[in-house]
């Protein structure tokens, strides 16, 4: 579990030299899984209200800190969704996946992130896009895919209908595109 | 293969747009040669629409659409006919054209679906007809019938052509005028746009200006570096004095020779050294000030350009107007003459696309229900040709379009007495409605414009759907009704959708956006001048009372307006939209200013009462409100939002808690959000202070749980087993989140439980909310 190596965000005290070497050494070794030749699945992995979560990398487009954003919150918005921001000129909305999934809320992490994901459909056949909350420095990280177990039953199952498999090490990892594709996310309201 | 294919869709994009065009043109054409009885001027008309034909043969040919190349083929051949002498213009040679426009449309969209028509539906559809050679002038079988191929009213089109737009109803099906939108269901407004080459080397002219811009960033840069070098040398020189300098502070008494001397050497260089500086920095600021100008100037000027790109000519919608009227008007057995003006007027292109429905059913409604038929007309002394005129003018920012036709006008009575059949009004308040109020009342769902003709049974025309669109257009309609003369419609549309005039107002600690035009006037009102009215706050303008409302409390903002003292003047908007009315208290007017609204991305595709949001020139990301939705929420709950001012008793919350940093907290939270608030320590304080009948009940309690004396628990079972305070919500709020808690907490009575490391403001001012509400 390559991923668990990976330098956290918390250490980013130490001289950023340090980290660039050591993430280095991480990118320069081959994913142990790749290296028994199993078939491997890229993630992008963050923490959500305690959680550990892991999206497929494909469709993660560019991860940021919330706080370089000047974003705002939108009046009479679900809870779920944080706000909206200004990302070179277009305009994503922030969703928070613990509130939707109805999680305890929590303060926004200084260290929060957001990451622009792109995938599924709209009903007008365009891709859902849209960018996800993280409470820390997303990382990226490789699984083997033997390694996926169904979800536990102990999961909400509002969480459940979107997980494509759990981890040894409690990684949740979504499937990405039945999320994106689930209408539940889009807001449209009639006055 | 995927390169031959998309070069294919690339062609026949192109292709539809010309299409577009020569069927527009050979619409105008056809229409025109109806109407001109000029002999030359036909015969021009005729050679025009020959040489449309040819070239659409071409084109099709070019991609290979043969049926549509075959049909422009037989037109062709026809008007070459009449061109030769061999056949003689009659106007119903405007029906053969028209029927191949239609015809041929109904072909490319059989395309389009990917379902092309056989050669019996185009058959059907379109046939020539047969140029006998020897046909004398006369020939009655020309002179007399109709073109064969101009059956397309009395020949059902074949089960696959059901949809194919411009082919009118049957004769015999029921006139339904809200059906405008399936009729004319292409917009004719492509997503590809065609832009003058003027305009686009104007913006290639801007581009250059900013690259010029970006090269000289690259000297500023060097400039900012010369700069912070200076200070560098100079930093050096003072690190080689410094030692001794501090020395000789250390020491007092005067400075050794040795001292001095290095110390008077550097102030001695000390002044050149910032002069230098100095000179270079006034250098940078010279060219960054430069730069900024010049900044400004090409912005405005690529601001321009590119909207200038997003600009149409009204023509563009008004040309598939005239067909429409004419169909329309022959089915209904009516002559009316559709009259277009200030077609050249360019506008929008968004807003180009909304207009096209509303002028669409207010078009289908004048010759529906406003123009008479001839015979009617005569016998009212009018002449038997009924007129509608489409005109458009630029007005300031605005872009006013006009239908007016010389028909019967509405019949106040009948749309008075419609809307009380539908319950829209009481008796009483149909009797009391003046002329403008009636005439409002015709925009409503539901109602039908029916009463034009007298009559009752009434189709339930969609004017509403004239409303919808304009509100989206951020526009507002008029009416100026003459009965027995004609009706008018006015639409005042913005001239683009790409920028609007908001005003900016600061409400609960945020900013929001009002659109201008919704915006009727801003006042600062007297406390003393609020009024109430069945418990609501109201203000009086112009002599007639407006609910007044907090907008931070409309939006759910977690913070209200602070609480007015009776000698404050209160900021108010008063907004609108059409004739409802609303009084809106905001804590500060800002600014109006022209922004560029923008929608909230995909996953937000409507959110109550925000129209989008727009970016500011510091970046800040503002919403922009959607007056629209909120008159609306007023009216479906009007005791939603009541306003604090001191006339209306602020609610008081009780707060429990033993931490003096919670309590001063959630003090501070409830204050700012207008509650009056009395703090305790513990639950036996707040259980003593209840029992005392010196004040008035509070209206609400919210509670630690884990409280020295008495606890959280105890004190909702307290509060909720004595029937004096048991209707008192109790919220309790803990740190420690257990379902055991929880079970504990509700079964002591408490109303909410909030676990505090989800303490979030909004949450708490939501259930408070909620429990006094």
């Amino acid at each position: 579990m390559n991923h668990a190596e990976l330098p956290l965000a918390h250490q980013a005290v130490t001289p950023a030299q340090r980290i660039l070497e050591e993430r280095a050494r991480v990118l320069a070794r081959l994913p142990e899984a790749a290296r028994r030749g199993q078939e491997t699945l890229e993630l992008v992995t963050f923490h959500l209200g305690g959680e550990s979560i892991g999206l497929p990398s494909a469709l993660v487009y560019e991860t940021q800190p919330l706080r370089i954003f000047q974003w705002a919150s939108v009046p009479c918005a679900p809870p779920f969704i944080l706000g909206i921001l200004n990302l070179r000129g277009h305009l994503f909305s922030i969703m928070d996946l613990a509130r939707f999934w109805g999680l305890p809320v929590r303060p926004l992490a200084d260290q929060a992130h957001i990451l622009l994901v792109r995938g599924g459909q709209c009903a007008d056949g365009r891709p859902m896009e849209l960018t996800l909350l993280s409470d820390d420095v997303p990382q990226v990280g490789e699984i083997p895919l033997a390694s996926l177990s169904p979800p536990p039953a102990t999961l909400p199952p509002q969480v459940q209908d979107y997980v494509k498999g759990i981890t040894p090490d409690l990684l949740i990892v979504l499937d990405l595109e039945r999320l994106l594709s689930d209408p539940h996310l889009i807001v449209h309201e009639d006055p | 293969m995927a390169r031959a294919e998309a070069m294919r869709r690339e062609l026949m994009a192109i292709f539809q747009t010309e299409l577009d065009e020569h069927l527009s043109h050979l619409s105008q054409e056809a229409l025109a040669l109806e109407q001109d009885g000029d002999p030359v001027q036909r015969l021009e008309r005729i050679n025009t629409v020959f040489r449309a034909a040819h070239s659409l043969k071409g084109a099709a040919r070019a991609v290979n659409l043969n049926d549509i190349s075959q049909l422009a083929h037989r037109l062709e051949d026809t008007l070459g006919a009449i061109r030769k002498g061999d056949l003689t213009l009659r106007p119903e040679h405007a029906d053969l054209i028209l029927a191949a426009v239609d015809a041929i449309k109904a072909a490319m969209e059989g395309h389009l679906n990917g379902s092309p028509l056989t050669e019996a539906q185009l058959e059907t559809l379109f046939s020539a007809p047969p140029a006998p050679p020897a046909a004398p002038v006369s020939s009655p079988a020309v002179a007399h019938a109709p073109p064969v191929a101009v059956s397309k009213v009395e020949v059902p089109p074949p089960a696959p052509l059901v949809s194919i737009p411009p082919v009118p109803t049957e004769a015999t099906a029921p006139p339904q005028a809200d059906e405008a939108p399936t009729v004319l269901r292409q917009t004719g407004v492509q997503d590809t746009v065609r832009v003058a080459t003027a305009k686009l080397d104007g913006l290639m002219d801007a581009l250059g200006e900013l690259l010029v811009v970006r090269m000289r960033t690259d000297r500023v840069v060097e400039q900012a570096q010369t700069v912070e070098q200076q200070m560098r040398d100079w930093q050096k020189k003072w690190r080689r004095v410094r030692p001794g300098y501090q020395r000789w502070q250390k020491r007092g008494g005067p400075p050794s020779e040795t001292e001095w001397a290095v110390m008077a050497d550097f102030f001695a260089r000390h002044e050149s050294d910032l002069n230098a500086l100095h000179f270079e920095l006034s250098a940078l600021r010279a060219q960054l000030t430069q730069d900024r100008n010049h900044l400004q100037l090409v912005t405005d000027d690529l601001q321009n350009g590119i909207r200038s790109t997003r600009m149409l000519p009204m023509t563009t919608l008004f040309n598939q107007f005239p067909r429409m009227v004419r169909d329309l008007a022959r089915e209904r057995g009516k002559d009316i003459l559709l009259q277009l003006d200030g077609g050249d007027t360019e506008i929008d292109r968004q807003v180009l696309e909304l207009s096209k429905d509303p002028l669409t059913h207010l078009l289908r409604n004048a010759v529906d229900h406003g123009i008479e038929t001839p015979s009617q007309r005569t016998a009212f002394g009018k002449p038997p040709q009924g007129l509608i005129r489409l005109s458009a003018e630029p007005r300031g920012n605005h872009l006013v379009i006009e239908v007016a036709d010389d028909g019967r006008g509405i019949d106040l009575d009948a749309v008075r007495r419609a809307a009380l059949h539908r319950g829209l009004v009481g008796v009483q308040e149909a009797a009391a409605l003046d002329e403008e109020a009636i005439l409002n009342l015709i925009f409503h769902a539901g109602l039908s414009t029916a009463p034009q003709v007298s009559d009752l049974s009434g189709r339930g025309v969609g004017l509403d759907v004239v409303r919808a669109n304009l509100e989206q257009l951020r526009g507002l309609a008029q009416i100026v009704n003459r009965p027995g003369q004609g009706v008018t419609f006015s639409l005042l549309l913005p001239l683009t959708l790409a920028t609007s005039q908001v005003l900016l107002v600061e409400t609960g600690g945020q900013t929001v956006a009002l659109p201008a035009t919704n915006v009727e006037r801003i006042l600062r009102i007297p406390a003393q001048r609020i009024g109430q009215v069945d418990g609501q706050p109201v203000i009086h303008v112009e002599g007639r009372p407006l609910p007044l409302l907090s907008l931070a409390r409309l939006l759910r903002w977690p913070v209200l307006e602070a609480p007015v003292a009776s000698e404050d003047r209160l900021p108010v908007v008063v907004v609108s939209v059409l004739d409802k009315r609303l009084a809106l208290r905001v804590d500060d007017f800002l600014a109006t200013q022209e922004v560029v609204i923008k929608p909230l991305g995909r996953q937000l595709q409507r959110v109550r009462n925000v129209a989008g949001v727009t970016l500011l020139g510091d970046g800040r990301l503002i919403p922009v409100l959607n007056v629209a939705d909120l008159i609306k929420a007023i009216q479906h709950e009007p005791a939603a939002a009541p306003l604090l001012v001191a006339a209306t008793e602020p609610r008081r919350i009780v707060v429990a808690d033993d931490s003096i940093t919670t309590r001063t907290l959630e003090k501070n939270i409830l204050e700012n959000a207008g509650y009056e608030v009395r703090a305790f320590a513990d639950g036996q304080e707040v259980w003593d202070w209840l029992r005392r009948d010196d004040h008035r009940l509070p209206d609400a309690i919210v509670s630690d749980i884990n409280m020295p004396r008495m606890d959280g628990f105890a004190l909702a079972a307290a509060v909720k087993s004595d029937p004096r305070f048991s209707q008192l919500p109790v919220v309790l709020v803990t740190s420690l989140d257990s379902p055991e808690d929880r079970l504990q907490g509700m079964e002591a009575g408490a109303d909410a439980y909030m676990v505090k490391s989800l303490f979030d403001q909004r949450e708490l001012l939501a259930v408070i909310d909620q429990l006094t509400g």
